[in-house]
């Protein structure tokens, strides 16, 4: 696996993920479900290796890497949207989840490491969010309604659907979403 | 998430930057003088 210097594509790619909403005094934001990494708004994320830091806190790794690195598993996270879904109901999640959980397309660029599954990136900004009601989280449709609003400020479509299980979410997302490559 | 294992390694740089611009505020209403009030004809303004 080599990374030659011309570049492969010229158009990000597209895959999608979820993330859970935090709130802010200007609005509620879009954060990783497992770390605590704000994405937010109007501004690219770009992906650093965090296993990096744990493994210095202890001295064994000086060196650094860009990432996402191949033998790792840094990068932001793209994936389809089947599995994308299935973590709005992840075990690691669901038991202490207190917030509102967002789906979304994600455009993701720089090295893109194409996994089995999904994609590794070094950067990463949302395409459009889609923001489920009556099922996921506190579920409310005031709250949804008023994150939806909020969450306008990426300067993406949002889309608000009322919906009950995984299947609904999934065909309401499919519905408004172009073409994804994941 | 798991994604499996890495197959390969692509190279992207998009031409446009994905990343919506920055939307200007709007600009602030500005408040207009009510007119005023026609003056009678056959007078001089002093």
């Amino acid at each position: 696996m080599t990374v030659v210097a011309a570049p492969d594509f010229a158009a990000p790619f597209e895959a999608w993920r979820t993330w859970k909403i935090v709130p802010s005094a200007r609005g509620p934001l879009l954060s990783s479900l497992f770390f605590d990494l704000v994405w937010p708004p109007q501004v690219a994320v770009h992906a650093r290796c965090l296993r990096r830091s744990w493994f210095e806190r202890f001295g064994l790794l000086r060196q650094t890497h860009a990432a996402p690195g191949r033998r790792c598993e840094c990068g932001v996270y793209g994936a389809s949207l089947e599995q994308a879904a299935a973590y709005l109901w992840h075990p690691r999640v669901a038991p202490r989840r207190t917030s509102l959980h967002v789906l979304g397309r994600v455009l993701l660029w720089g090295d893109v490491v194409e996994c089995e599954r999904g994609y590794r990136a070094a950067s990463a900004y949302p395409a459009e969010l889609v923001v489920p009601v009556s099922a996921v989280g506190k579920g409310r449709v005031e709250e949804g309604e008023e994150v939806a609003e909020g969450l306008s400020r990426y300067g993406v479509p949002v889309r608000l659907v009322a919906c009950r299980t995984r299947e609904e979410i999934i065909r309401a997302a499919r519905r408004g979403a172009g073409p994804v490559a994941a | 998430m798991d994604i499996g294992k890495p197959k390969r390694i692509y190279k992207v740089e998009p031409l446009r930057d994905p990343v919506p611009r920055k939307r200007e505020p709007a600009p602030a209403p500005r408040l207009v003088p009510p007119p005023e009030p026609a003056r009678k004809p056959g007078r001089v303004g002093a």
